[in-house]
């Protein structure tokens, strides 16, 4: 694939190297002419030095033939120019944008921009699974956030230790997707009983969790904003 | 109500001449002393924060705007900032400061009008000399 990296800093840096290594022909536009140097000294891909918003620099590279255009600079506006510019003039399929602002999630999403990479709701998430193991942790946002995967850890306090899954009832707009119990994985059955330690796996609707997390765990709403939409 | 997004030169002359003009005028940059310096001379509100936050936006009373001008010298921001608020606030004019002919295009179809001082200052002067 040809994919046009917009953007030189850490991020793009590194990702030229892992797209190279998977065999895509990558070339880069950075504001900064030093460290377009770099890249290309490093790299031996083709970097332009200039606004990567501009669409006639886009053009000189090669923006038409772009299979996937990732826009990872550090402000969120020009990440968002950067992809609609790629989509309405040059017809580039995939657009990825990395953002800043997780808020901006929602927005870009409705402007049409395919992928996007949230830094801050990354670390975030990172950050909520290290402060809270025995609580419920957001893993990862489903339909636009509509939905999203959750993971919780039953303690020796959760409630349905002991009881097959046809016991207890899993409230409705939640599903129980797999279970992880020591280095096993469990796609859930009725009769799987639950145990001390296993970690859970599940979807739900955005809304829905705390019912969940009070059946399992037998705790009403975390005391802390464990849960965030990613 | 007009709320405008940039305290620059065009963004204070601006505001300026809409309030002489009559009009109740809200002016949006994350420039204190920028604001500051306006205020002394401006009756409106000002409202210190990126006009590109949609909750800075409805502090700043976007929502119950007639229009929103996005007229900062960061054109990007300009161009994301019209987009929030087309997308939020649906019933306000948006016009932003834009200087990319390409970029104009397709921002115009998406319903923004452009407004270009350098593109239209350097086709005056062109004029002006001939």
């Amino acid at each position: 694939m040809y994919i046009l990296v917009i953007g030189g800093g850490k991020i793009g840096y590194h990702l030229v190297r892992t797209l190279l290594a998977e065999g895509n022909e990558v070339a880069v536009i950075e504001r900064d002419l030093r460290v377009c140097q770099v890249i290309e000294v490093t790299y031996g891909i083709m970097v332009l030095n200039g606004d990567g918003t501009d669409p006639a620099l886009m053009r000189e590279a090669g923006a038409e033939r772009a299979d996937v255009v990732v826009s990872v600079a550090g402000r969120d506006q020009d990440n968002l120019v950067v992809c609609q510019m790629a989509k309405a003039i040059f017809g580039v399929q995939r657009t990825i944008a990395r953002i800043n602002d997780p808020r901006n999630e929602e927005l870009f999403h409705q402007l049409g921009i395919n992928a996007m990479v949230s830094v801050t709701s990354i670390v975030a998430n990172l950050i909520d699974r290290e402060i809270s193991p025995q609580e419920m942790v957001t893993l990862l946002a489903l339909r636009h956030g509509h939905m999203i995967m959750v993971e919780m850890n039953l303690t020796k306090h959760s409630p349905v230790l002991g009881k097959t899954l046809t016991e207890i009832t899993i409230p409705p707009e939640s599903i129980l997707v797999s279970i992880l119990r020591d280095e096993e994985t469990i796609i859930p059955s009725g009769s799987t009983v639950l145990r001390d330690g296993d970690e859970i796996v599940a979807i739900t609707k955005v809304g829905h969790q705390d019912e969940l997390r009070k059946v399992l765990l037998g705790t009403a709403t975390g005391n802390h904003p464990s849960i965030r939409i990613a | 109500m007009i709320v405008i997004f940039g305290c620059g030169q065009m963004g204070k002359q601006l505001a300026l001449n809409l309030e002489r003009d009559g009009k109740e005028v809200t002016v949006i940059d994350t420039d204190i002393n920028a604001l500051t310096e306006l205020s002394s001379q401006f009756k409106g509100r000002v409202v210190v924060g990126l006009g590109l936050d949609k909750d800075v936006l409805k502090k700043a009373g976007v929502d119950q705007a007639e229009a929103f001008l996005a007229v900062s010298r960061d054109l990007n921001s300009n161009i994301m900032a019209s987009q929030v608020c087309k997308t939020f606030f649906k019933g306000t004019r948006v016009v932003a400061r834009i200087e990319n002919e390409e970029q104009i295009k397709f921002y115009k179809s998406l319903g923004i009008e452009t407004v270009s001082p350098t593109m239209q200052a350097v086709e005056y002067i062109g004029k002006l000399i001939k």
